[in-house]
């Protein structure tokens, strides 16, 4: 049984060595155990949609061109020395999947292709129209040949569209979605640059929007029978993360860029600790009896009958005196002193610190995976425990086209592999 | 295209709305969320389909009817937030104050038939309503039920609350973003709807093991690593380089220019013929990846001397003097429209993009030509043009087929029609005050 049946099921209870609640539930198998997956898609969306496929237990097979996906050259690269195994992208979004080398150009390459995407149950890919049709790929014929095939794209602007061969990159798709705006707006009512999220985080968005959609056509072919074809233009999934403030500029002119956040005094605001950033978000009126209660009660926070003042009441004065009592402390005294009192805050983790975080272990939210010329590395899980399924041992990025012999055996005929090789289709 | 849809005459029969049935036609779902993570998770799993149920009370609004973090207080009534219809579209509303005994048994009565449960509270307080997925799995064993909390159902820190901008903050997303000599970003809304995707895809993976293997489960998400989730790589830097990453804004670890630059005008004064209001001001985002896109920028703008420029020759060199490099490109964007420049740049085959928002999202037109808005007309104010899903399902398609519902607007069509109780218990149930 899984090592993590204790997390999936300790519900409630603080420590890793807590009794599961179920003890003598057995756990079903993994989630997608006995589906395949074939791949054909580079850098973060298409990869990271499957990876989630995978991970939660789909046979998933990545299609490579002879020169690999790009993003095994994108940096930055592990140590030792860049090699085309070591991108940190690359490893990232590529867990629990087998690498096949295909050459695309040739007319046996894209037969093998065929029969593989033929015989999946989903096809993730990140081709444009144009591509697919080069490869033979038609979603709509292979939707007319494959019923039960779910074909799964997400491009930068969609299937359908004038803008669907459009040149973009990760920048300009961020700010075409308006999402780079949004991110704008929260610094308040500068009228400054818009300005892209940390990460990747909204190439990311388009990956999870895939995911879901197949999820979801997953659900229809076994209820309905047939498979379909998933659209998922990528900027369209970066908008909808901001849909609720994109929908009040359109239809109500509004609203003004978030109010002035000095202290976190009105709805929330960043406070510079003695050794970081806080983020503290107080906009029920408990939660901001809670942070002066944090602050042990001063004065000026009530009136003569000794009743709270209505925060928007009280002037930049407060708002000092909130800055000055976190500066005087360090994140962690402010978030745990916060967090007591009901008082939802945060502090700016790095990265690192979140890994060290005693929630973030307790929880096993990341898990060391080897992988055999990078060295050993955390890699993050689900952000959700289905406490019903095993969860799968995952495994790292695999080795460009370590898996192509073995995959591309059956689909060879009459080829042995080694003639196959010399004739370039693998 | 807008299409539209009308909401005044209620919600009852809003499922026979859907054009065609959705990958969750049929399926029934207690939605127990409030702000905007959980609602706009909850509302994923409606716009496919699924009949959800949302649980209100007068005695405890959710207050994105009544105020959001970014525009503070609301002025409308309850039922015309902006914000609330945004992220509870197709939703039926139930008022139940589940303090009360009556109240928890009509959770109790729906649980029976249906086929998840999804909420947002900190973990442990259905569990102390008697509501808990140990209390609905009594009722009916297949149950399907997602709890995401800010943090997660378990560890020392389960307790703790949070809003979008934390779950950022604890997830090390607001550490990298922002420019590099600035402080981190608080991040916004986008943050909870990321959460509450995440919320939505462990529901439907719930659902689908449902389907095959006939087991109902208990999904415990946690909102801050879904936003860890999403920034992956980040994590391995520090086992595989040994540091974390840092704040780069619009710009790139390798290619330059890459940058956004101001415009002279979001769109040409000719563009604006529909009368619809854009942005005045515009931005532009423009990447090189490339020698070709370098040259095919300097080409298109007529800046041929940058090519000659020793410190511009190499994509390395551009890269190392970005910061003289980028007035000289603004200097050129600032006389031109953003719209149309973008558009030139990438005839030109150069990544370009004008920075959007609002209205000029919605008259983009690859945004017409997929589809465009869908028009919804809230019972208490006019109509709204809303953003459409955010995938394309060939055959169920995912629809919007209501705006959302004012509060307790179906309570009577619920336990009426859904549980069959008759009027005498509705009536009972009013009296001891269950359906406050």
């Amino acid at each position: 049984m899984s090592r993590s049946h204790c997390v999936l099921d300790c519900r409630g209870m603080s420590t890793r060595s807590a009794e599961p609640l179920d003890a003598d539930e057995e756990l079903g198998p993994p989630l997608l155990d006995g589906l395949l997956v074939v791949e054909l898609a580079e850098e973060i969306a298409g990869p990271f949609a499957s990876r989630l496929l995978a991970d939660a237990g789909a046979q998933t097979i990545k299609i490579e061109p002879p020169r690999g996906d790009v993003s095994r050259r994108m940096a930055p690269f592990a140590e030792p020395a860049p090699d085309r195994e070591t991108s940190t992208s690359w490893l990232a979004y590529n867990t629990s999947k087998r690498s096949v080398i295909l050459d695309m150009d040739t007319a046996s390459g894209r037969r093998v292709l065929q029969q593989l995407v033929g015989s999946a149950d989903v096809f993730v890919t990140d081709r444009t129209p144009a591509d697919l049709f080069e490869l033979d790929l038609n979603p709509d014929e292979l939707r007319d040949r494959y019923p039960q095939l779910i074909i799964a794209a997400v491009t930068p602007f969609g299937l359908v569209g004038g803008a669907a061969e459009w040149p973009s990159t990760a920048l300009t798709r961020a700010h075409a979605s308006g999402s780079a705006a949004g991110v704008r707006r929260n610094l308040g009512a500068d009228t400054g640059a818009p300005l892209m999220a940390g990460a990747r985080v909204h190439e990311a968005d388009g990956g999870m929007a895939l995911a879901l959609a197949v999820w979801s056509a997953l659900i229809a072919r076994e209820r309905f029978g047939h498979g379909q074809i998933v659209d998922v233009a990528s900027t369209e999934a970066m908008m909808n993360m901001d849909r609720v403030d994109i929908s009040i500029a359109h239809n109500d002119g509004g609203p003004p860029a978030r109010p002035p956040t000095k202290g976190g005094s009105a709805f929330g605001g960043r406070l510079e600790c003695a050794d970081g950033h806080l983020i503290a978000v107080t906009p029920q009126s408990h939660q901001w009896a809670g942070l002066i209660k944090s602050m042990g009660d001063p004065e000026w926070a009530f009136d003569a009958d000794g009743s709270l003042i209505d925060r928007l009441q009280l002037g930049e004065e407060a708002g000092d005196a909130i800055e000055q009592w976190a500066g005087a402390r360090t994140r962690d005294e402010v978030f745990r002193a916060l967090q007591e009192n009901s008082a939802p805050a945060g502090p700016v983790l790095r990265p690192s610190e979140v890994m060290n975080s005693e929630q973030m272990q307790v929880r096993e939210f990341f898990d060391r995976l080897e992988h055999p010329i990078a060295n050993s590395a955390r890699y993050p899980q689900f952000a959700a425990r289905w406490n019903g399924a095993q969860r799968v041992a995952r495994t790292a990025a695999p080795l460009l086209g370590s898996s192509t012999a073995d995959v591309t055996t059956p689909h060879l005929s009459p080829w042995s592999p080694a003639q196959a090789r010399r004739a370039g289709v693998i | 295209m807008t299409t539209t849809t009308n909401g005044s005459n209620g919600h009852h029969g809003l499922l026979q709305a859907a054009n065609r049935p959705g990958p969750l036609s049929g399926k029934r779902i207690i939605d127990f969320t409030w702000a905007w993570a959980g609602p706009y998770g909850a509302m994923q799993l409606a716009l496919l389909g699924a009949e959800l149920i949302k649980i209100e009370s007068a005695t405890r609004i959710d207050h994105s009817r009544q105020r959001s973090l970014a525009m503070g207080s609301f002025t409308g009534g309850v039922n015309q937030a902006p914000m609330f219809n945004e992220v509870n579209l197709n939703k039926y509303s139930i008022q139940l104050n589940l303090k009360m005994d009556g109240a928890k048994q009509v959770i109790r009565d729906l649980a029976r038939t249906a086929d998840g449960a999804i909420d947002n509270f900190r973990p442990g307080i259905l569990e102390k309503l008697g509501l808990g997925y140990d209390d609905l799995r009594e009722v009916n064993p297949e149950i399907v039920m997602v709890s995401a909390s800010a943090l997660g159902a378990t560890g020392p820190e389960r307790n703790y609350t949070g809003y979008a901008p934390t779950f950022a903050a604890l997830s090390g997303l607001s550490y990298l973003s922002g420019e590099p000599q600035e402080p981190p970003v608080m991040m916004g809304g986008s943050i909870d709807l990321r959460a509450g995707t995440t919320a939505a895809m462990a529901m439907l993976a719930g659902f689908h093991y449902h389907a095959r293997t006939g087991r109902g489960q208990f999904i415990d998400a946690s909102s801050s690593e879904a936003i860890g989730m999403h920034i992956a790589e980040e994590f391995l830097h520090v086992d595989l380089l040994g540091r974390d990453g840092d704040r780069i804004g619009n710009g790139h670890r390798a290619y330059a220019p890459h940058d956004v630059f101001r415009c002279a005008s979001m769109r040409a004064p000719e563009a604006y013929t529909d009368g619809h209001k854009g942005a005045r001001s515009g931005w532009i985002a423009i990447a090189c990846r490339s020698d070709e896109d370098w040259n095919s920028l300097c080409e298109y703008s007529g800046l041929d001397h940058l090519r000659e420029d020793p410190r511009f020759r190499t994509g390395l060199k551009r890269w190392k003097h970005r910061t003289e490099l980028k007035p000289m490109i603004e200097a050129w964007t600032s006389e031109r429209s953003a719209v149309e420049t973008a558009e030139a740049l990438r005839a030109a085959g150069v990544p370009a993009a004008a920075s959007v928002w609002g209205s000029d999202i919605h008259h983009s037109e690859n945004f017409r030509e997929r589809g465009g808005a869908v028009g919804v007309r809230p019972p208490e104010t006019r109509l709204r043009e809303v953003l459409p899903p955010p995938w394309k399902l060939s055959e169920t398609p995912a629809e919007i087929v209501s705006p959302a519902p004012r509060l307790g607007e179906d309570t009577d069509y619920v336990l009426g029609r859904m549980l069959g109780y008759d009027q005498d218990r509705i009536d009972a149930l009013a009296r001891e005050g269950a359906l406050e």
